[in-house]
Order: C-alpha cells, then structure tokens, then sequence
C-alpha cells in the first residue's frame, strides 16, 4: 500500500486522467481508481470529495448537476483546458522522477 | 430492532450537517455516493445492514472530510489582504470582486448558520421584532403626544397668548388684543383671534338635518394662519364674508354628499343662510383642533349667546394666536408687554406668556382646551416600557446568539487553529448579528402595519399619524447600538479563549459566565412582577373612577342638547309647558334644564364675593357654577342639608336682569370655603349679580374625578340653560319615540338627540382606557419578550446541567424528581424578585395614585396575584425545557464524556 503523502500527491494526475477520458461522478472516479490500482491505492471515499472541490477551486475541472436517465440527480465532473495543460506538465514531473528512479534502481537492486 | 435502511442513512446524513465544513452542495453529493455504494452492495448479495455499514466504512471518518472541506475553503482567506493585492494585479479592471468574493462568501456562511439552528434562529428574530415593533410604536406615540400640529408651516413660531395676572392664569383675552399687539410689538409678524364653540349648532342642507358641536369661530385668516390644507376654495378669502363657513371633507359629504358643496347653502341655528366658501381636509389626529365648521368670529353672536365684548373693559371667550419674529426672546417679550398692557388697561402686574402650540396639549392647565389632554407622567411611564422592552428584548436577544454561538465553539476553535485571528472572527460574529438584526427589522415593519391597519381600528386604541426624521434615526440609531453590544460582546469571549479549551468544550468554559444566568432570570421575574402589579393597579383604577357613586342617580338621567337660539323653541317660558307636557309621560319621573350634562359642569369663575368675607385673598377661589331650573336637585337625587331648592313661588328665586338680583344655591364645599356657620340669608354676589344663599346642597361629583370636590354655587337663569335634563323610571319600557313626539311639537326645526348621562360619565374617561387598553397590550408584548428570555436562559442552564441530570437518573432518580428539582430554582427566583421588586412596585403605584384626586386603593392581592401569574409564566416557560431534560436518557447525556 502507498504511503500517505504519495497517495495526496498522486491523486491529482489521478482524476485529471479519468476525467480526460470524459465527464464523470464522484462515486464512478473512485472505483476506477480502485479497479486501476487493484487495490493498491486504498483512499477512504470522503477524501475524494475536498480533492474535486479544491481541483475545480484551482480551475482544473468545472462540475454541473444533470439528472441521469433513472431520474437521479448527479453532480458530474470535467476537465478544463487549464486543467489538461496542466495534467501534461504533471504527466512529464512524475514520468521523470520515475525515470530517476528507475535509473538509480536500475543499478541499485531493491533489497 | 428492526434495521431500517432509510432512518440510518438519514441519521448518517444529519450528523453530517451538523459539520460545519459541510455545504448543502457536498452533503447531496456525498448522500447519493452513499446510496450509490449500499445499492451495488446489495446488488452483489450484501443486507442492507452490511452495505450501509461498507459504504460507510470505506467512506471513512466524516470529521476528517469537513475537515478538509474547511481547508480547501479557507486557504486563501488566511490573508485576504495578500489576496485581494494578488487579486487586483490580475485583474486591475475590477478591484471590487475580490471584496465581494469575501463579502458574499461570508455571508453564506451567516445564512447558514441560521439555517442550522432554524427553530432558535426564529425565535430570536422574531423576539426581537416585537420588541422593536412596540418599543417603535409607544415612542412614536409619546413623540406625537408631544408634537401636537408640528406638521403646521409655521408651528415653530406659533404660540397661544396666556394672561398673568399675579399668581392666576387665564387663556381668555381681550378682543382689541391681538389688533393692538400686531401694531405695538414689532416682535409679532402677526396676530388672530378665535373661539372655541362648545354648545351645539343645528345645522341643515335639505333633509339632511344634524347637531354640530366644537365649531370655530375665527378671524378670516384662520387657514393662512395655520396653513390648515383646503381642498378647495381660498384660503386668503374663504371668511372674509361675514355669512360664509368652511366645511370639512367629512362635514361636507354629509351635508351635500359627493356633490360640488363650494357655492352651496347651508342653513345654521334659526333659519340664517351661510355660503359654503371652502372645504379643508379633516383636522388630522394630532392637532390641538378638532370639529367640522370654521364660520367667520363676526357671526358667533347671532348664533350663540357668547358676545364679543370690544373694549378693553371685560375678557371675551376668545383665545389669542401670534407668530413671533424670528430670534425673538420669549422671556424678553414677556418683560416687554408689561408696559403694553399698562398702556391698555388699570394695571401693573398683567404681563403676557407666549405658549408654544405643540405645548398646549402636553402642559396647559386650563379648564377648556381644545382637545382631552394627557398628563406627562403617563407619557413619561409609556416611554419607561418602551425602553424596557427595548432593553429585555436586547438583553434576550444577546443571550439567545450567545447560546446559539456556542453550540459550535468546536468549530470556531478549528478555525482558530487554522489560524483566524480575533480580527477576523469578530467580523463574522457582527456581520451575524447584522443580518439577525436586520431581519427582526424586517419582520417589525409589518408588525407595525398590523398594529395601524388592524388593531388601531378594531381596539380604538390611540392613532399614529405623526413621524418625523429624527424619531426614525434615533430608533435606528438604538437599534445600531444593541448591535453593536450584541455582536462585541460574543466576539469578546471567543477570542480571548484559547483554541484547545474552545474544542474540548469542557463545560466550565462556556461563553456565558453561568453566574449571570441566575441574576438575568430574577431582573426578568422583576421587571415582570413590577409590570403586572401596575397593570392590575390600572385596570382597578380605571374601574373605581368609572364606577365611583357620583352622588345623584345616573343611571336614570338623560339629556337633550337645546340647539336653538334664544327665544325660539322651548327657551324662556315655555320650557315649562314643555316641561309639563313630558311629565304626562308614565316613563317620565322629573324633567329640569342646566347649562351643562350633569356629567361634567366645566364652568368656572373667580371673583365670588358674600357677606361677611373677611379675607380679600379668597376672591382668587375658583368656584364652579351652574345654571339650573327648579327641579334640578330633585330631578338629580341630591339631598339638601340646609335651606331650600329653586321654587316658581318665590318670584325673586330667578335672575331679574333688571334689578340684577338673583336666589343662589351652593354645595358643601362651598359652605366650608366662606366658613359661615348660618349661610342661609346672607348675601351671595358673582357678575354684578347679588341675592340671598336659599340652600345647602350635598357634594355631588359633577366633574370627571380627575379633580377634587370643588365648592360650586347655582343659580337660575333661563338664558343659560343648554341641556333638557330628564329623569326616567330605567325600570318600565322607554319610547324615545315618544319623547321625540312631544319634542317636535315644540322644536320642529331642530334635530332631536338624547344621550345618556351614565355614558357621558364613561365618555369622560375614553382617553384614559384607551391608554390603558394600549398599556395592557404592550404588557403583554413585554411579557411574550421576557418569556422568550426565559426560554432561552432555562436552555442555556439546562445545557450545562445535562450530565447532573444523567448522573442523578443513574442514581435512581424519576423523571419527576428532577422536573420538580429543576423548577424548584426557578420558584425560587420568583420569590426573590417578587421580594426585590414589592417595595420600588409599591413606590411607584403610590406615585402614580397620587395624581388622582380620587383613588383605589392598593390591596395585597394585587401583588399575590401578580407574583402567581409571574410563577406560573416561569413555570410553563421552563418547563419544556425542564421536561424535556429530565427524560433524556442518561446514556446520551453521559456518553460524550
């Protein structure tokens, strides 16, 4: 399991990649992430909720309430340009320290 | 028990609202994930039971979820004003967006906080709302009481002219005065002359046929004078014909209905035809001037018997207007007229008061006035329970925030954490309190509105017409202050406490020093004993004056107004065919005629001499007189202890207008008041008149009993006689009809009008119950105030004794014992401030008394009765509250700690 502060950190490029995949619900986000990451990534549901609300705060995502076809109100979330922009410089910070890392690794085998 | 999906989902989601770091927004989306996850566990084969319990396991702790919500939303509030700077670089085009995010952002959270504590919230909105709404009321209408005609143009620089002769007042004049002062005084820019007609004018256009009574006689420039609104005619020539009158609007549509009335005939008194040359909008609620017709000082001889004496020999019954230049000193003025007035008449001392016309109302002391004045003690106790329900409301108001605000001290010692500083909570704090405040304004307006339109009409209780800017901004201006009070005051105390004790919440730091709880229940229960006692007092007073025995019979006298002229009708000597023709009527037991209703003989007189006077100085006594028929004792009930009545036999008993001699009756106190042992005989002198004293006749009040025993002679004289004085069996059937019958043979030509002595005598004190109709409203707002106090102090009580109570039931105690243990404290305080409040209470009542000439007394059982009904508001106030604390169960009370 990871640790506290890698899950925070990770949880941003996290939504902003389902949500580029299209517009999407609170309760669907995170069980994509638990299908992803087959368990490896164990948020409790309530974290989830202040993340979205701060992520659109910061210009990320917009959210509007639609009502679904069984007639349930949803409040769906989706991603803004602002917030592909900045899915891409974030893609390019975790893909090079992954590859420090794996470079260090690489040499170093894991005990 | 049954596991029940809904209820604890339900449960779930309030327990989620009562977080502060939830919004309405979150709350829904966090409920449907919720369901959402139970619907697909049940979908994969879990109960009920066991989806709720994993959605809400995997949902995790909801404090820590608020808790972020709080951090996500307060971020950038740390510092607004870094933000605002940041702000207005990127976007210098709208600098106030950035204080509009804040503004708007906080009041959202204000809203929401009522929302919360919606039930707590009402009641103190609405608490205070009354509060301002009758302490709004009574000081508008003490304001008014004291602002009489103010809306006149010219009112600042209006006075009525008072004679001051030595130690003796009088507002009747001299008729060349005003002339006279306007050419002499350069200080008077002008000067007007009226009457004020208090006999009855038959008055007829047509077949519409009516009695008018308080008519004015007056110089022509009566409505530039006083700038009285026509609403049609001209106002600079409207009197200037000796035959015209001025109407009403009302007067005018009852005389020519919605027809043109400028140009019409209106035929007054005997056949004398008056042009109507205007018509004036009603004379409104808080003027000094009352009645329908203004007819030109030139006519009131030929239609009353008062005469307009020319010289400066006698007084004439005319009042005396100026306006004064502007800058001129009144006291200087005065000092000035005593020379004027040795330029006019035989006299040294005689100067001249100038007496502000808003003033007439509130401070004159003559007999006649022109309208039923009211005394300032009672306007300065109406303006005492304005303020205390202002300040209960306000002290209740405070305490109930108070209370409200902390029931979150949790959150507000997060927030401190987080880092808002007491700057900030304090902005909060009053920005609640202003919108809590402007919402109690709100909600007074159309309290307000309801009391004019509803109550004022279905009561009868006093009118407001009267408001001006200064009564409004002092009233918003208190407003403001409690404000200020209410919002500092809570803001205080959360900033001096420390953070942790504030989330601990432990009991001993609460917002309100429990000390004080105890000391504001008692000042209530005071205030409330102290208000009803008076009340009672009032009400008893009110009914021993209307009811006291005036001393003749009542209940069987009735009156008819004489209305026509002199010599006409069934004046002279044919009142007593008249007379004779009504006692054939078996219903009939007396019939006389007198000046005035039995009911108030308002006439007054100095100058009585009598044989035998031995000090000069008693000429100032005033006596009261009355003009009577033969019969009038008998026709009344009243005894004579000594001598004689008025007898046709004795030939000298009348007024001889030749030989000036006259017979005169007078009553006990003015037997004491000449203090002669043998009266009968001796020689009795008023007006140049001069005649034996026939008789003694017992005191009878004929005053209102405002005023004490007056001594009081009568005299016979058919010229004075205004009223048909009839004394019936009340026990056989009446006909008025017939009454009317005999009536119309005599005076065909004039309306027929018959009142009741017994109602007059309660017409006499209309004002008063009026006022003391109000009063009682008003205590009883006070009283609805203060129970709302009381709720809210029992609830901020039984808050911090809600774990005694649990340990004590754990103890074996019965929801019973605790009740009647909890309300055992407040019994106590009644009994303490009932003790606290007799003697100031009894004080005040025995002040109060004082002003009448005839009082109640104070009994015990007003007290006993005022101190069970504060017992049993304590009591039924409390006792939700007590109850519902008493049958918790200790489990919940206990298990937080």
């Amino acid at each position: 399991m990871a640790s506290k502060g890698l899950m925070a950190a990770s949880t941003k490029p996290l939504i902003l990649t389902i949500l580029k995949e299209g517009k999407s619900y609170g309760y669907l986000i995170i069980q994509k992430v638990k299908d992803l990451s087959g368990g490896a990534l164990e948020w409790s549901d309530g974290m989830l909720y202040p993340v979205l609300h701060r992520l659109e705060k910061e210009g990320y995502i917009t959210s509007e309430w639609m009502i679904t076809a069984n007639g349930r109100n949803r409040k769906y979330y989706s991603i803004t340009e602002q917030g592909k922009r900045e899915l891409i410089a974030e893609k390019e910070d975790w893909l090079s320290v992954q590859a420090i890392l794996a470079k260090l690794w690489g040499t170093i085998p894991a005990e | 028990m049954m596991f029940d999906l809904e209820t604890e989902i339900r449960n779930w989601i309030r327990n989620l609202r009562s977080n502060p770091g939830f919004e309405d927004g979150d709350i829904e989306e966090i409920e449907l994930h919720i369901r959402d996850s139970i619907e697909e566990s049940i979908y994969e084969g879990s109960s009920p039971e066991e989806a709720f319990k994993i959605a809400t396991d995997s949902f995790g702790q909801p404090e820590l979820t608020g808790f972020e919500f709080i951090r996500s939303r307060t971020a950038d509030l740390k510092n607004p004003r870094q933000d605002r700077l940041a702000h207005n670089y990127s976007n210098p085009e709208n600098p106030i967006s950035a204080y509009w995010i804040l503004f708007s952002n906080h009041l959202k959270m204000v809203f929401r906080t009522i929302r919360q504590n919606k039930g707590l919230s009402f009641i103190n909105i609405l608490g205070m709302a009354i509060g301002l709404a009758a302490s709004g009321i009574i000081l508008s209408f003490v304001h008014q009481e004291y602002h009489f005609d103010s809306n006149l143009k010219y009112a600042e620089k209006t006075f009525r002219i008072i004679e001051k002769d030595g130690d003796s007042y009088d507002e009747y004049g001299y008729a060349p005065m005003a002339e006279s002062l306007l050419e002499e005084l350069p200080e008077i820019d002008d000067a007007m002359r009226l009457a004020f007609y208090y006999g009855f004018l038959a008055c007829r256009s047509g077949e519409n046929n009516f009695n008018e009574r308080s008519v004015i006689f007056s110089d022509p420039h009566f409505f530039n004078f006083f700038s009285f609104p026509l609403m049609e005619g001209n106002p600079g020539n409207c009197l200037s014909d000796p035959h015209s009158v001025v109407l009403s609007q009302s007067a005018a549509k009852k005389y020519f209905g919605s027809s043109n009335p400028l140009g019409r005939q209106l035929e007054i008194s005997d056949g004398i035809m008056f042009t109507v040359s205007a018509v004036f909008k009603d004379f409104p609620v808080n003027s000094n001037f009352r009645g329908d017709m203004v007819l030109p000082l030139d006519c009131i001889s030929e239609l009353t018997q008062i005469r307009i004496e020319p010289s400066w020999d006698y007084h004439s019954d005319i009042n005396t207007f100026v306006q004064l230049a502007e800058g001129t000193s009144r006291t200087e003025l005065t000092k000035k007229t005593l020379q004027f007035f040795s330029g006019h008449r035989n006299s040294t001392q005689t100067t001249l008061l100038f007496q502000p016309l808003s003033d007439i109302h509130i401070n004159s002391q003559f007999i006649w006035e022109s309208r039923p004045q009211i005394s300032n003690r009672i306007l300065g106790f109406l303006s005492l329970v304005a303020f205390l329900i202002l300040g209960v409301s306000t002290i209740n108001f405070l305490f109930l925030y108070i209370g409200i605000a902390s029931q979150r001290t949790k959150s507000i010692g997060i927030r401190k954490v987080i880092g808002a500083s007491g700057k900030v909570l304090f902005g909060e704090f009053f920005k609640e309190v202003s919108v809590l405040m402007l919402c109690s304004l709100l909600a007074a307006i159309p309290m307000v509105f309801f009391y004019l339109q509803v109550l004022v009409p279905a009561f009868s209780l006093p009118d407001l017409v009267y408001a001006d800017t200064s009564l409004v901004l002092t009233l918003l201006g208190v407003l403001l202050l409690a404000d200020l009070l209410a919002g500092l005051y809570p803001s205080y105390l959360l900033s001096s406490k420390k953070a942790l004790t504030l989330i601990q919440q432990r009991s001993e730091v609460s917002l309100v020093s429990f000390r004080a709880l105890p000391v504001l229940s008692i000042l209530q229960f005071t205030l409330l004993f102290s208000l009803l006692s008076f009340n009672l007092l009032m009400q008893k007073q009110f009914h021993f004056l209307i009811n006291r025995d005036t001393g003749y019979a009542r209940d069987e006298l009735f009156t008819i107004p004489m209305n026509m002229p002199l010599g006409h009708g069934i004046h002279g000597e044919r009142f007593v065919v008249f007379a004779k023709e009504l006692q054939k009527l078996p219903a009939l037991k007396q019939v006389t005629a007198s000046f005035s209703s039995p009911a108030s003989a308002e006439c007054y007189t100095e100058g009585v001499t009598w044989e035998g006077q031995q000090d000069s100085r008693k000429q100032k006594v005033v006596w009261s007189w009355e003009s009577v028929s033969y019969d009038y004792f008998l026709t009344l009930g009243v005894e004579l202890v000594q001598g004689r009545s008025f007898d046709p036999g004795f030939r000298g008993d009348a007024v001889n207008w030749e030989t000036r001699e006259c017979a005169f009756v007078i009553n006990e106190s003015g037997l004491r008041e000449i203090g002669l042992e043998d009266p009968l005989g001796k020689t009795f002198s008023i007006w140049g008149f001069t005649g034996p004293i026939i008789g003694v006749v017992k005191d009878y009040h004929s005053l209102s009993m405002h005023s004490e025993m007056r001594p009081m002679f009568y005299f016979c004289n058919p010229l004075f006689w205004n009223e048909v004085v009839l004394r019936l069996h009340v026990d056989q059937e009446i006909s008025v009809d017939d009454i009317q019958k005999v009536w119309k043979q005599f005076n065909d030509d004039y309306p027929f009008e018959m009142n009741a002595v017994d109602e007059q005598i309660r017409d006499l004190y209309t004002r008063e119950q009026a006022l003391a109709k109000s009063l009682t409203h008003f205590s009883l707002l006070t009283v609805l105030v203060i129970g709302i106090g009381l709720i809210t102090l029992s609830l901020l009580s039984f808050n911090r004794r809600i774990k005694e109570i649990g340990i004590r039931k754990v103890n074996g105690a019965t929801s019973l014992e605790i009740l009647r243990m909890l309300n055992k404290q407040y019994a106590r305080f009644v009994i303490i401030s009932c003790v606290l409040a007799l003697a100031p209470t009894w004080f005040f009542m025995h002040r109060w008394l004082a002003n009448y000439a005839y009082k109640t007394s104070i009994n015990w059982w007003i007290f006993f009765v005022a101190g069970m009904v504060t017992l049993l508001i304590a009591l039924v106030t409390t006792s939700w509250k007590s109850w519902q604390a008493a049958r918790k169960n200790p489990v919940e009370s206990l298990r937080s700690e």
